[in-house]
């Protein structure tokens, strides 16, 4: 743990003293092909009993040498900085992962590694994206987390691809995955063209408890320097009554002066695990002195609750 | 009738003035020609391989004007959704293109490594051991 927290020191500041863009993220080790890096997110929540909260501490490393590509994350993750217990801190793998080019247009990759549905959970830490708090379908309609193997197929025009996940095995880390697996067949197509993607989302998973889940879902962004708005549409059809009929987002986010973003985002799902039917809206706000750099406040309000959430993070990626 | 010449007049010198880019390679580039799109993958790092022959993409520093310029046409992307995006990419593990500080940098580094592409402005004369792939407008 102490090495850990070491490395981590040594990073931090190495990236803010660069400002040429290929310093900025990682630090290479001399003379390899490795590279290593971290990100780190901290929150304020006053609704919550632990209100000062440590989400993320993660680590990375990464190496590509000719058709190999080696990247790997090791995390700590909700950690309350008031109440803080060492004996319950705990290293997860949250990312460990080889892949290898086939050829020019295939690529597949073995090890654990984010499931490549939809859009906010192929990059779902807070200094990536548009608010700190994700969309419920991020922990409710499909794994975030698959062990097995994935392959990539783009078409020879660029774009256009394929994503096949292949899990017939339990979790590499069963403890960090929002929905315990044994099994996870995928399959994403996703089309690019300059200021629109299109992602369209299938599959299957088998839970540890048994428990069998179809879901498919619809995933459109549309980008340019001003606007970006999002929209993903899911929904799941489990046994033992677990469906989610539907899960649904629209985000809306104005940049403003480059370092500027505002955030609306409405939410709107049925759940029949939990038997809530909700509306969650949100505005937030974030600055970005530097691009790795976040600051978020953020406004979320639940048609079910009574009270509405203010949340403020910084987070950092380097 | 005549703001119509004039406009027209302005619009010609702009297009014979706009400077051009040429996307050049070492001879030994799997490719004669390159689209726009393939362009776009390389110099995303989405593209490693064409033909099994290793590509490695060259830029300039992120203010030189060419690069700008390259940016705006090619990958169609600003400052700062580009560096949003090389942010993600070191998440997932890859890295933004080898960067040289000038052109004459550059041209060597072309001339001695069979995958190596990068790009100039027009006005340079080539020799030989460069391939030109593709041409572009600067708007």
């Amino acid at each position: 743990m102490r090495i850990f927290t070491l490395i981590l020191f040594i990073l931090f500041p190495s990236s803010i003293l660069h400002s040429d863009e290929s310093l900025n993220y990682g630090w290479n080790i001399p003379q390899t092909p490795l590279y290593v890096g971290g990100y780190f997110s901290t929150s304020y929540d006053p609704r919550e009993i632990n209100d000062l909260v440590f989400d993320d501490i993660a680590l990375l490393f990464y190496a590509n040498k000719e058709k190999y590509h080696l990247l790997g994350e090791v995390e700590l993750s909700d950690i309350p900085l008031k109440h803080l217990d060492r004996k319950n801190l705990r290293l997860f793998i949250e990312r460990f992962q080889l892949a290898y080019d086939m050829n020019e247009n295939t690529t597949i990759t073995l090890g654990k590694f984010y499931s490549k549905i939809g859009f906010w959970n192929i990059s779902p830490i807070n200094t990536l994206t548009d608010t700190t708090t994700s969309p419920y379908l991020l922990e409710s309609t499909f794994p975030e987390l698959s062990s097995g193997l994935l392959y990539n197929y783009s078409f020879d025009y660029g774009d256009q691809m394929l994503s096949l996940t292949i899990q017939h095995n339990p979790d590499l880390d069963t403890s960090y995955n929002n929905i315990h697996i044994n099994r996870h067949y995928a399959l994403a197509y996703t089309y690019l063209s300059d200021s629109y993607t299109l992602r369209a989302n299938c599959g299957y998973f088998r839970q540890i408890n048994h428990q069998k889940s179809f879901y498919e879902g619809l995933s459109i962004q549309y980008e340019n320097d001003f606007w970006t708005i999002q929209s993903e549409l899911f929904s799941k059809q489990s046994t033992k009554h677990q469906n989610i009929p539907y899960n649904t987002y629209l985000q809306i986010t104005r940049h403003l002066y480059n370092k500027h973003d505002i955030v609306f985002r409405e939410e709107l799902y049925k759940d029949n695990a939990t038997n809530i039917q909700e509306d969650i809206s949100l505005i937030g706000y974030t600055y970005r002195p530097h691009p790795f750099i976040a600051f978020k406040s953020e406004y979320v309000k639940y048609s079910n609750l009574p009270k509405s959430r203010l949340i403020f993070s910084f987070s950092m990626v380097f | 009738m005549m703001y119509k010449i004039s406009f027209m007049l302005i619009l010609l010198i702009y297009n014979l003035s706009a400077k051009e880019i040429l996307v050049i390679a070492n001879q030994d580039f799997p490719l004669e020609k390159i689209s726009k799109t393939k362009l776009k993958m390389i110099f995303l790092n989405k593209k490693h391989y064409i033909k099994e022959i290793q590509i490695l993409p060259i830029n300039y520093s992120p203010d030189n004007p060419i690069r700008c310029c390259f940016e705006k046409n090619i990958l169609k992307k600003s400052k700062r959704s580009l560096q949003r995006y090389w942010l993600d990419a070191h998440y997932h593990g890859r890295r933004p293109p080898k960067v040289v500080k000038s052109k004459k940098a550059l041209l060597k580094y072309l001339q001695n490594i069979p995958g190596s592409i990068g790009y100039i402005d027009s006005n340079i004369t080539l020799d030989h051991n460069y391939k030109i792939l593709f041409k572009e407008k600067c708007l």
